[in-house]
């Protein structure tokens, strides 16, 4: 029993020391790694270019840091091209001194240009390569994406950063890397990514890389390649049929008073209601959307139950027309099915899907679709009656 | 009894009534003991006395008082009965007539040395082949103080003291009950210390009972000076890094746990008692659960066995969470990590390994050091060198943070032999998340669940009562039941 | 006649059964069973199960024809002392076999996703060596370390699956029954093979102090087994719907999905602990059910010190079962569910049908001689 004890007492530790002098094979200091924060994926020459951001732990040195300090540099970029992703990220590794650690990296940037020569191999790239995130939000973006990483944010740590909090805002489509895969592998074989650009420098501040990055409009993909750009107010509605519309202002004119509401909505919600009667396919949207009156720039009160009314038909009106043009694009120009009505079939009519699913395409450029709003205003914000109308009070 | 004394084999006879002889046996046991007292007298009717005591442990002044004045005025009735008879004769009268609350009359050297060693005084008379032990004890030591290991805010203020008597009526006291026990036993064959086993009949169990007399009957040492010189000699695992006797100085929190139907063993000489068995879970309360609100003892408890995992893990997982698992950390506080981090020289396993070990030292220094010191060295140690550290870049800031929380984990677990157990195992943990991270830590973890499942107190397992488990046990480890729901 | 003095409660043996089939199947089941079954694969634990039950029926009749006995104790009551060693050794074969199995898995899970660099010796033998020294102490401490490390193996799992519920999308439960019963019924080959394990309990039964409860613990963990793998299985598909079976380990790419307040996220961490904690007890029961069952067949009147040796053949087996990871993923799929399926169902039933009717037979020449006489 105690000599049992003993060596117990005796080998753990021995055990533990012989491991530590071998061991620690897959020790890796902080010290030792190069953090990325952001990867854009180019298209240059002919070959894939990745470039990665990457933090540098020296500067600010913890004391907080003035601004100018850490607008300075903090991250760094480099780049590096290869015939395959995996290449450009092996050539990438040799321009740096530490080893890459891409588990923080909470942004990929993909540029329109390497969107036209297909997604595929970065989605399995990204979902293959141990490191990567699948929570990573992806954007797409109008130039060079590398560009767009060297930004310098003067308001946020670095540009990862104010990218990662815009998706989280809901600035645009909110996308990640599982998500886009599922997109891609799903029955509608789309995906809508926001797209990002360098907004034109109009401040005089240091440079032009001190700059935000600024969300405009989307790009989408059909089958995994890019295929067009929208924007607004195109965009609208196709970011509102995908139900990623937030935190967007809408503009309302009602026919017969002159000026504009301004409605916020609180939540815009379409629902897709498949439907399949004597074998003709067809679509029903219900678009839901509540919310709230902030400008209010015509004469007519919004006290009066009936000019309430009449702002929501319009705003109804308007978020139809939005709907509309968005599924005119989806069915007569891009023939690309972007908000998911296959995956809809396939849930609620599997078997006929089954049949027909190789003769999709044909089915959903004919496809019937119904689109109704419904809306609701909440509230006319802190004011009922129009404000600021010179001498209103003598009447 | 083993009782080794200076004598030349002379402890086995009985006393026999002559006073030269009986002086001499005694006096060549006791020989270069020059605390022993030996005097003979004779009385004025003409009778002899040898009287033996132990100066300093004696009350010589009530030996005097209570014994000796009253045996030169009772001397009359003496002369009238024959030598032979006289042994029941002392039973009756004169010796045993002293005003004194207790008094033994016994027969032999053995106890004769006994009973001296323990402070009584011994009176012999010429021709009675007996004598009779005066308990005339001297106080020694302190009167009972506020125990500084465990201090509690709400709660009795009195701790145990160096003399079993004491000790024993500071119990008696919160036990007004003849079911409350005490049985005496003598360990240690030099010291001789005097060991009380206290247990509440009828709350006991009788098999855990004879149990522990059995062990500490077959207890073979040489010196009993801290409750921990028996603890090792009776514990069921002797190599375990886990306490499996608690050590209190509190005499109300060993009234509580005899009443939960533990025994406690209290020992001369040391102000600390032990109470089995005990289980982890016992380790982790501190008498005050008991004295305050209930839910707020809930609170504390669970903030307790939190604070007992992070002891146990914290550094351990700081190292592996930055050398094996990068990605888990938040990404802000991966940045500052690695700002902090970026100008030091040594490995995260060896900084943590330093500046656990220095943080030891410092302990253990200002546990020693004189009091008036113990504070430069506390304020020299942790304030000055660790701004110094941190600003010459020898150690990061985040990692004396991780240490100084461990600190105070380990200072947050009521039991102090169970905090030293958790810093020591700390080391081969933090080794092993040295080598193989996450999974290094966790095979520690199962390792140390292993053994504390293997582990039992005086036959309770260590993990009881969550496993093996009992529903009624589990409500005061999750939970704190009001009294009236627990069933007692 | 037993090998180890120790004595469990019925409880605990459910908590040692339960990772016994959870551990190793939370990870692949989701993607195993998304093959053939779409996405209903979140029925095939329920239909797999029944081998569980089974397995249960099969292990609590054996110990009502010959209580006290395991089952090569029974081997020997059946078919007398040389077939029935023969028979023993049929299983004792098998036990290494699916011991090295399961410790080969954990080797590569955790080479693939924590420690791609250490050698797979260490991460293996130090499994074993700590399940070793486990089962040495017998199987009251197998009992108590299954009972902690269940807990907090339910805990962990449960904690990760309240912070995805924000991620997941009921939606991808459509369509139902999509590829038809035939498909369900496939996708279960790989929980039944899982639930078959079950049939370990012919060997731990003796060790049961309280016999009373016996049945209701074991259907609660029976239960328990089965909702945690539907549970596992419907969070795997509600996050990741038709991508589940494309990754090797679903749960892992859902836990490291996780982000709560930007301070909550990738937790594999907790998946590869839930995994290590289930996977101890798994081998830990593995093992301690070959060592005593080996001691049984060669006559020892303790286990003790067959413990390492018996450890280090399943090293071995571990080395030799496969090389790589492909070959052990052949090992895990279909046609090796039907072998374990042989050796943990077919074998023990047929023993006990052998043992019905034996009994039976036993009866009615009684009856025939009492009325006789």
């Amino acid at each position: 029993m105690t000599g049992r004890l003993l060596a117990r007492i005796v080998l753990l530790p021995l055990l533990s020391c012989t491991l530590l002098l071998g061991g620690c094979w897959d020790r890796n200091e902080i010290n030792d790694l190069a953090i990325v924060l952001a990867t854009g994926v180019d298209w240059t020459d002919g070959e894939v270019e990745l470039a990665a951001q990457i933090f540098v732990p020296r500067g600010g040195a913890g004391e907080g840091g003035a601004p100018a300090e850490s607008a300075s540099g903090v991250t760094l970029i480099r780049t590096a091209q290869g015939t395959t992703i995996a290449e450009a990220l092996n050539r990438l590794q040799r321009q740096v001194s530490r080893e890459m650690f891409w588990g923080h990296c909470e942004v990929i940037v993909i540029s329109e240009e390497a969107g036209q020569q297909g997604l595929r191999e970065y989605i399995d790239f990204f979902l293959r390569y141990p490191q990567f995130r699948e929570h990573a939000y992806v954007f797409s973006s109008k130039g060079k994406a590398k560009e767009l990483l060297a930004l310098l944010d003067p308001l946020e740590r670095n540009s990862a950063e104010s990218l990662r909090e815009m998706a989280i805002l809901g600035l645009g489509a909110r996308v990640t890397v599982l998500d886009l895969a599922k997109g891609i592998k799903g029955p509608s074989e789309t995906v809508i990514l926001s797209r990002l650009l360098v907004s034109p420098s109009t401040h005089t501040e240091q440079s032009s890389i001190v700059n935000s990055p600024t969300v405009n409009g989307l790009s989408l993909y059909n089958r995994g390649y890019y295929v067009k750009t929208v924007k607004e107010p195109l965009s609208l509605g196709v970011l509102m049929l995908a139900n990623e519309l937030n935190n967007i202002i809408l503009q309302v004119e009602v026919a017969g008073i002159p000026g504009i509401f301004s409605v916020r909505p609180h939540k815009i919600e379409a629902r897709l209601k498949p439907a399949i009667r004597e074998d003709k396919w067809s679509m029903t949207i219900n678009i839901e959307t509540k919310g709230e009156v902030v400008l209010n720039t015509t004469n007519a009160s919004l006290a009066k139950q009936q000019v309430m009314a009449a702002v929501e038909q319009a705003w109804e009106e308007e978020m139809k027309l939005l709907a509309e043009q968005a599924i005119q694009l989806a069915q007569d120009e891009l023939h690309a099915d972007l908000f998911q009505f296959a995956v809809k079939f396939r849930r609620h009519y599997p078997r006929q899907w089954k049949a027909q699913e190789a003769q999709w395409d044909d089915i959903f450029s004919k496809l019937e679709v119904q689109v109704t709003a419904h809306a609701k205003i909440t509230g006319s914000g802190k004011s009922t009656t129009p404000q600021g109308i010179p001498g209103s009070e003598n009447k | 009894m083993r009782t080794r004394t200076g004598g030349k084999g002379a402890t086995k006879q009985a006393l026999t009534g002559k006073l030269s002889t009986d002086a001499a046996i005694l006096g060549s046991v006791f020989e270069d003991c020059s605390d022993i007292m030996f005097h003979t007298f004779q009385t004025m009717w003409g009778t002899s006395f040898l009287c033996v005591c132990c100066r300093g442990l004696c009350d010589t002044e009530r030996l005097e008082r209570q014994v000796l004045a009253p045996l030169e005025s009772d001397e009359a009735g003496v002369l009238n009965f024959p030598a032979e008879r006289s042994s029941r004769y002392l039973r009756n009268h004169q010796l045993q007539e002293a005003p004194v609350a207790s008094l033994e009359v016994i027969q032999s050297v053995e106890q004769a040395i006994q009973g001296i060693l323990d402070g009584q005084a011994l009176v012999i008379k010429e021709g009675v082949p007996a004598g009779v032990l005066y308990s005339l004890h001297k106080p020694v030591g302190r009167s009972p103080e506020e125990p500084a290991a465990e201090s509690t805010v709400r709660g009795a203020r009195d701790g145990f003291t160096e003399s079993l008597q004491t000790n024993s009526s500071l119990l008696r006291m919160r036990l007004k009950t003849p079911a409350f026990k005490q049985r005496t036993l003598t360990i240690g064959s030099y010291t001789n210390t005097k060991v009380l086993l206290v247990y509440i009949d009828g709350v006991i169990e009788s098999s855990l009972l004879e149990k522990v007399q059995e062990r500490l009957q077959r207890l073979d040492i040489s010196k009993v000076l801290e409750s921990q010189n028996i603890e090792e000699g009776i514990v069921d695992q002797r190599f375990s890094p886990f306490p499996q006797m608690l050590a209190t100085e509190r005499p109300d929190v060993v009234v509580s746990n005899l009443l939960e139907g533990r025994f406690a063993i209290l020992i001369d000489g040391t102000p600390f008692s032990l109470i089995a068995p005990v289980t982890l879970f016992t380790m982790l309360q501190s008498p005050e659960d008991y004295y305050q609100n209930m839910y707020m003892s809930v609170f504390v408890r669970w903030l307790r066995y939190l604070f007992f995992m992070l002891s146990l893990l914290l550094p351990s997982a700081y190292v592996a969470v930055t050398t094996f698992h990068q990605e888990m950390i938040p990404t802000v506080l991966l940045l500052s990590i690695a700002r902090a981090r970026e100008e030091i020289p040594f490995p995260a396993l060896i900084e943590a390994l330093i500046m656990e070990i220095s943080f030891e030292a410092l302990r253990e220094a200002g546990v020693r050091l004189p009091r008036q010191v113990g504070s430069a060295v506390s304020i020299v140690g942790a304030l000055i060198i660790g701004q110094a550290a941190t600003s010459a870049g020898i150690v990061s800031a985040p990692m004396i943070i991780i240490v100084a929380i461990t600190g105070i984990a380990s200072f947050m677990i009521p039991r102090y032999a169970m905090s030293t157990s958790t810093r020591l195992l700390r080391f081969p943990i933090m080794l092993l998340a040295g080598t193989m991270g996450l999974t290094g830590v966790m095979l520690g973890l199962i390792l140390i669940v292993i053994h504390l499942s293997s582990l039992r107190s005086f036959g309770t397992p260590y993990l009881a009562p969550v496993t093996p488990t009992s529903a009624e046990g589990m409500k005061d480890v999750w939970w704190r039941s009001p009294p009236w729901r627990r069933a007692r | 006649m037993l090998t180890d003095q120790g004595k469990i409660s019925s409880v605990q043996l459910a908590y040692m059964m339960i990772p016994a089939i959870l551990a190793t199947s939370i990870l692949s089941i989701p993607s195993l069973s998304v093959q053939y079954a779409g996405h209903d694969m979140w029925m095939t634990p329920l239909l797999g199960s029944l081998a569980g039950l089974m397995s249960i029926g099969v292990a609590m009749g054996l110990q009502r024809l010959y209580p006290g006995h395991t089952l090569i104790q029974v081997c020997n009551a059946i078919f007398g002392r040389y077939i029935g060693s023969v028979l023993g050794f049929v299983f004792l074969f098998y036990l290494p076999h699916l011991t090295g199995l399961v410790i080969q898995v954990y080797g590569n899970f955790i080479i693939s996703n924590a420690l791609p660099n250490t050698p797979l010796i260490v991460i293996m033998g130090s499994m074993v060596l700590v399940c070793a020294i486990n089962v040495r102490l017998g199987i009251e401490v197998v009992g108590r370390t299954s009972q902690v490390f269940v807990t907090v193996f339910f805990v962990l799992l449960g904690l990760t699956f309240v912070l995805l519920i924000r991620e997941l999308d009921p939606a991808e439960l459509l369509p139902f029954m999509e590829k038809g019963f035939p498909s369900i019924a496939k996708g279960s080959l790989a929980p039944a093979a899982w639930f078959s394990e079950y049939i370990m309990l012919a060997f731990l039964l003796p060790f049961i102090n309280d016999h009373s409860h016996t049945a209701k613990t074991l259907l609660g963990s029976w239960l328990l087994v089965v909702i945690a793998m539907i549970i596992t299985n419907l969070f795997c598909l509600l996050l990741m719907g038709d991508l589940t079976d494309s990754f090797t380990f679903p749960v892992m790419i859902a836990a490291r999905y996780i982000t709560i307040a930007d301070f909550m996220q990738h937790i594999e961490a907790v998946i590869i602990a839930i995994w290590i904690f289930g996977i101890f007890v798994k081998i830990s029961v593995f093992l301690y059910v070959f060592v005593s069952s080996t001691a049984e067949w060669i006559g020892l009147k303790d286990y003790r010190p067959l413990v390492f040796p018996a450890s280090a053949l399943c090293m071995g087996y571990a080395y030799w079962v496969t090389t790589g990871r492909q070959g052990a993923d052949s090992l895990i799929r279909a046609s090796s569910n039907i072998y374990t399926l042989m050796f943990l169902l077919v074998i023990p039933a047929a023993l006990y049908g052998i043992a019905g009717l034996k009994r039976m037979w036993g009866n009615i020449r009684k009856g025939a001689k009492g009325g006789s006489a």
